[in-house]
């Protein structure tokens, strides 16, 4: 089977993964990085992607495109926009109607649309992926926040193909993520609700995803573009040029270039405090010809982002309340992006969710990319049927919960359980297997349907087996049909006895 | 704790499940993809590997496995060509739709069944070696479960319906169409070796590509269906190597036959469907709709705009002549308006003069005596016949506005002022022609006068040394000395010359001409000299070429030059219209010319006058037409 790739495209950093002889790994770029940043530099001669890019953001920052993310696939006259034109320090203009990038390159006024700017990002995704040494069709399938409107999709999976990918489909990050993580995909009983944390380097999204039959289905999703890892470095700088002023009685925000060094040795330091206790920061000359060294723990750091880690739990509260459920509801955290490397603010996650099961094991800036290129193994091969039409998206479910209870019920409580969950996929099947204890002689159960609640449950029906061998055991199957109809059969292992009733749909 | 009521010791529906709902799923994750392909193929739950548990599957199979068992213990395993194999396999239902897993798995619940060691373990009695039925399930396995052998089977399947429709009145009809050829070509879809899903008959609402989609698939309709399992005799069966080539012949060869039926066959459904398809006469008739009406479209327009055209030109016509008609009334009108106020002015006039002549004849022409009388008589005329209007009237004013002193006061004044008027014309010509003719003599007053012969040399001199000679004038002077007799001539008077002459007289034409002449000229000079040695008596005169030529013919035919034409111009001035014998005194004026020259040329100035007018009119009428 041919390679398959799964790119994540974010707004600071760009991440390449591939799905290679049932394994997914993400492939390092040329620097030997395996998350390459999002940055795209236009200098007299050349254009710069990536590292180099960002490293010359400090001498070049006019003509440096950094967040194409935000801008892709919007109208001019959006406010996002307008608010990114307002902030950004490259040129941004309109052209028919459309935002776009006015940059000096090779030493001429040119325009670049958003889409240009992302189609060098993942032509450099791209060269990464012929790195990799494989043939030159490349299917891949690429990842979009929720919140991106079809518009905003397509100008991605444009830019995508005019880099030469083969574009499978466009999925959400967050359920890429989950994907990441194979939630559902081995056991198709698995049932949860998943709330995938992502904190990235300019915005924060909550979104909570229901797993149910292996199908994912988004319950809610907050955005929020003001919080994100360069706030936790601005902080640092902060910290860091108060220091400075405190040494040497001289205010490094009289000199621009000065706050771009500094922030960048901040973000070093964050960087080296994710993993170790101690960092070290160290600018050479960095204002009046001063040089800078300073050193900073990790609790002091904590001590300064206590402020913002706070800010950071708000937006999972919000997407708790959207999607009408309480953190016990919720069975797993996955955390991703490159800020939850934090170890403060995994923790301060844990602690909120101190019930759910808590996902790390993958790097946090690789997850999405790597659920992506599993999803492009899914679908490679059978090229047909990997277009999605609109409406395929939908599913037919169950519009209510399904439960079971078992008569007589061996302990004391009332057994109630949720045979399928409300909205279910279907058709599905469930079978479950009942042991009878000494001198039972008859089985029922009884299929109830509910609304959120259980307790104004309504009877659908009930199989009634008498006479069954003692010591019995009892298989009973679920079916719903695609016309939404269940069907329960029961049958008894050592007598073969049999009983179903089937229960219509209306 | 509720033990459960009596009513309800049986099974039973209570209510029924709530209606479905659709809902918005991730397009992510391989269950998803497994929901998609079945949607898209419309399978059933079990048919993919959905099936957690199969041991369920076949819940509603039970009841046929028994009369499969009797069936197939029916079996005779010599005739197995013949047998249904699929029905051995108990996918009589699927047929060519089982996946290669069914079969596989069908084959191997049938070997659990019915391997003859079971069966033994269970009592039944077996035949011994390939008699038993069991060779049947093998032998079916071993032909399903090849997919070459698989394929030649599934081609001649016994359960296939190879009969087409007939072209029949019944089949034309809208309902019936569809309904007898639909089932038949989606059962012959399945021949098809490409891939992609076969364009279906449609219904009666298919657009036209659509029903020529269809149409051009089945007309070139590509079948895998082959017919190698119902060979004669096995390959494999021959003795040796000729008698298998043998058979291998006979069964390509009826193969191909088969084969040929075969498309044949597919044709002919094609062929039948096509004649009654109920769109296609729609089409054709469409068509043939759609072509009448854009004829007929082309045809109206053409129409149209030949009439739109008809109307426009008469329209201009129309304009055209209005115009004309009106310019025709106007000129009309101007003509007449011109010629009222001509005669107005000549009658006007006339009365003037007649005032003029009647004031002087009262005053008695101021005469003392017969001969003043007589030359104030002429005064008068030449007054009446000269003055301008204005001048007529003031001077009648002035006449009668006085006694007869102040009158003859006027009167003469008036006279000696027209005569000085035409006096001074006349001084003014006559100095303008001396001056002219002093162009060349200006240099002769101080020099000698240039000879013809000079002349001649000189211009043959210019010709001979053309422009860019060293010391040019020099030369040509040398030259015109040595060869005129008693000539002296300086280089600044042979430049003086050639230019006068090349301003004067020299254009083209009279050069020519008095190239031409030169021969006669040294005639002439012979003779004189001639002459000369009999008489010796030079020639006094030297006559212009002009007036030899009015001398010798009585006209000259070369075209007039400027002076002349003044002179011509002064002389009618000076003879006005009444002069007796005006043409023979203009003559004299011009020496060059003679009377009959003059007339004619004073004919031909009046016509271009007159052409000259006609066309001034004609721009002042365009132009006025214009604004």
């Amino acid at each position: 089977m041919a390679a398959a790739f799964g790119v994540h495209f974010g707004s600071t950093s760009a991440c390449l993964a591939v799905y290679k002889d049932g394994k997914t790994d993400v492939v390092a770029n040329e620097a030997g990085d395996r998350v390459t940043p999002a940055i795209v530099a236009f200098t007299d001669h050349d254009k710069a992607v990536g590292l180099a890019a960002k490293q010359g953001i400090i001498r070049n920052a006019q003509n440096t495109v950094c967040n194409v993310k935000q801008t892709l696939g919007r109208e001019f006259t959006d406010p996002a926009v307008q608010q990114i034109t307002a902030s950004s320090p490259v040129k941004i203009v309109e052209k028919d109607g459309k935002p776009a990038y006015e940059v000096e390159f090779q030493e001429k006024r040119a325009t670049f649309t958003p889409v240009q700017i992302a189609e060098l990002v993942y032509k450099n995704m791209r060269e990464i992926a012929q790195s990799h040494g494989d043939g030159e069709i490349h299917d891949t399938v690429v990842t979009c926040p929720v919140d991106y409107n079809p518009q905003q999709r397509n100008a991605l999976s444009q830019s995508a193909e005019a880099a030469g990918f083969h574009v499978l489909r466009v999925i959400n990050e967050p359920t890429a993520a989950a994907l990441a993580y194979d939630l559902g995909q081995k056991d198709i009983h698995e049932y949860c609700n998943v709330l995938v944390y992502r904190l990235g380097g300019t915005s924060c999204d909550c979104t909570v995803i229901s797993v149910n039959c292996g199908m994912y289905r988004i319950l809610a999703n907050i955005s929020r573009p003001d919080i994100g890892g360069s706030s936790f470095t601005d902080v640092l700088a902060e910290h860091f040029a108060g220091e400075f002023k405190r040494q040497w009685k001289s205010d490094v925000h009289e000199n621009k270039r000065a706050v771009a060094k500094l922030k960048n040795a901040a973000e070093n330091c964050k960087h080296v405090l994710s993993t170790m206790p101690t960092a070290q920061c160290s600018v050479e000359s960095l204002h009046e010809g001063i040089d800078f060294q300073s050193s900073v723990s990790r609790a002091r750091f904590e001590s300064l982002v206590s402020s913002l880690l706070q800010q950071c739990l708000q937006p999972v509260e919000q997407v708790l309340t959207e999607a009408q459920l309480t953190k016990e509801n919720i069975h797993k955290v996955i955390v991703c992006g490159g800020t939850t490397k934090i170890p403060a603010l995994q923790r301060s996650l844990k602690d909120y969710f101190n019930e759910a099961e808590f996902l790390n094991s993958i790097v946090p800036d690789e997850v999405v990319a790597l659920g992506a290129a599993k999803q492009a193994a899914i679908l490679t091969g059978n090229e047909e049927e990997s277009k999605l039409h609109e409406q395929e998206n939908e599913v037919e479910c169950l519009s209510k919960q399904i439960l079971i209870k078992v008569l007589p019920s061996n302990s004391d409580q009332d057994k109630l359980q949720v045979l399928f969950p409300a909205f279910t996929p279907i058709p599905v099947r469930r079978q479950h297997v009942f042991d009878l204890s000494q001198e039972q002689t008859t089985f029922c159960v009884e299929i109830f349907e509910a609304d959120d609640s259980i307790n104004d449950r309504v009877l659908l029906g009930r199989v009634v087996m008498q006479e069954v061998p003692e010591n019995g055991q009892i298989t009973a199957v679920f079916h719903i049909r695609r016309e939404g109809s269940l069907h329960v059969t029961c049958t008894e292992k050592t007598s073969g006895k049999l009983e179903d009733v089937l229960i219509e749909a209306q | 704790m509720d033990s459960p009521p009596a009513e309800e010791d049986r099974s039973m529906v209570v209510a029924k499940i709530s209606p479905l709902q659709m809902v918005s799923i991730e397009p992510v994750g391989r269950w998803f993809e497994a929901y998609c392909l079945r949607r898209r193929n419309k399978q059933s739950l079990s048919h993919t590997t959905m099936t957690s548990s199969s041991s369920e599957e076949n819940i509603s199979d039970a009841s046929t496995d028994e009369e499969d068992e009797l069936m197939l213990k029916g079996l005779d395993p010599k005739e197995w060509k013949q047998q249904d194999h699929y029905a051995v396999l108990g996918l009589k239902n699927e047929r060519y739709k089982a996946t290669e897993e069914q079969i596989k798995r069908a084959y191997k619940k049938k070997v659990l069944k019915h391997h003859p060691d079971k069966r033994k373990a269970r009592g039944e009695n077996v035949k011994e070696g390939d008699d038993d039925y069991f060779t049947c399930i093998t032998r079916a396995y071993e032909i399903l479960g090849n997919r070459v052998k698989r394929r030649s089977y599934d081609s001649v399947d016994p359960q296939f319906d190879d009969d087409v429709p007939e072209v029949s009145s019944d089949n034309k009809d809208k309902e019936e169409f569809f309904e007898v050829f639909r089932p038949v070509f989606e059962a012959n879809a399945r021949w098809s070796n490409k891939k992609k899903p076969v364009p279906q008959l449609g219904d009666i609402d298919s657009s036209f590509d659509e029903v020529n989609d269809f149409y051009a698939f089945w007309y070139d309709f590509d079948s895998w269906r082959e017919y190698s399992y119902l060979d004669e005799e096995e390959k494999e069966k021959g003795q040796d190597r000729e008698e298998r080539k043998w058979i291998e012949r006979q069964n390509k060869a009826a193969r191909a036959k088969r084969k040929k039926e075969e498309v044949t066959r597919i044709r002919l459904l094609v062929d039948n469907a096509y004649a009654c398809d109920p769109r296609i006469q729609r089409f054709k008739d469409e068509e043939k709709e759609k072509k009448l009406a854009q004829k007929r479209a082309k045809q109206e327009a053409a129409r149209q705009k030949a009439e739109e055209e008809k109307r426009k030109k008469e329209e201009e016509l129309e304009a055209e002549r209005k115009q004309k008609e009106k310019e025709e009334e106007e000129a009309k009108a101007q003509a007449a308006a011109a010629k009222k106020e001509k005669e107005a002015m000549k009658k006007i006039l006339k009365k003037e003069r007649k005032t003029l002549r009647t004031i002087i004849k009262e005053f008695d022409y101021f005469a003392a005596d017969e001969a003043e009388r007589v030359k104030n008589m002429a005064d008068v005329e030449k007054l009446a016949d000269m003055l301008s209007l204005t001048s007529l009237q003031s001077l009648n004013e002035a006449l009668t506005s006085g006694d007869k002193e102040r009158a003859s006061q006027a009167f003469t004044a008036e006279v000696k002022e027209l005569d000085d008027k035409r006096e001074a014309e006349k001084q003014k010509l006559l100095e303008a022609t001396k001056k002219q003719n002093s162009g060349g003599g200006s240099a002769g007053a101080r020099a000698k006068q240039w000879s013809d012969e000079e002349t001649q040399i000189l211009i043959k001199a210019v010709n001979l040394f053309p422009a860019g000679t060293k010391q040019r004038w020099e030369v040509i002077a040398n030259y015109i000395n040595q060869h005129v007799e008693g000539s002296n001539r300086t280089p600044k008077e042979v430049l003086g010359q050639a230019k006068a002459l090349q301003k004067n007289v020299m254009d083209e034409s009279q050069k020519q001409l008095v190239n031409e002449k030169a021969f006669e000229i040294l005639q002439k000079e012979k003779e004189q000299k001639k002459n000369a040695k009999v008489g010796d008596k030079p020639s006094e005169r030297v006559e212009s070429v002009g007036e030899q030529q009015v001398a010798q013919t009585g006209s000259n035919p070369a075209p007039w030059t400027t002076e002349e034409q003044k002179l011509l111009e002064q002389a009618l001035k000076t003879f006005p219209a009444s002069v007796k014998d005006r043409w023979d005194r203009i003559a004299e004026t011009i020496a060059t010319r003679s009377k009959k020259d003059c007339m004619k040329r004073y004919k031909e100035l009046a016509e271009m006058v007159k052409a000259k007018k006609a066309a001034q009119a004609a721009a002042d009428a365009k132009a006025a037409k214009k604004t």
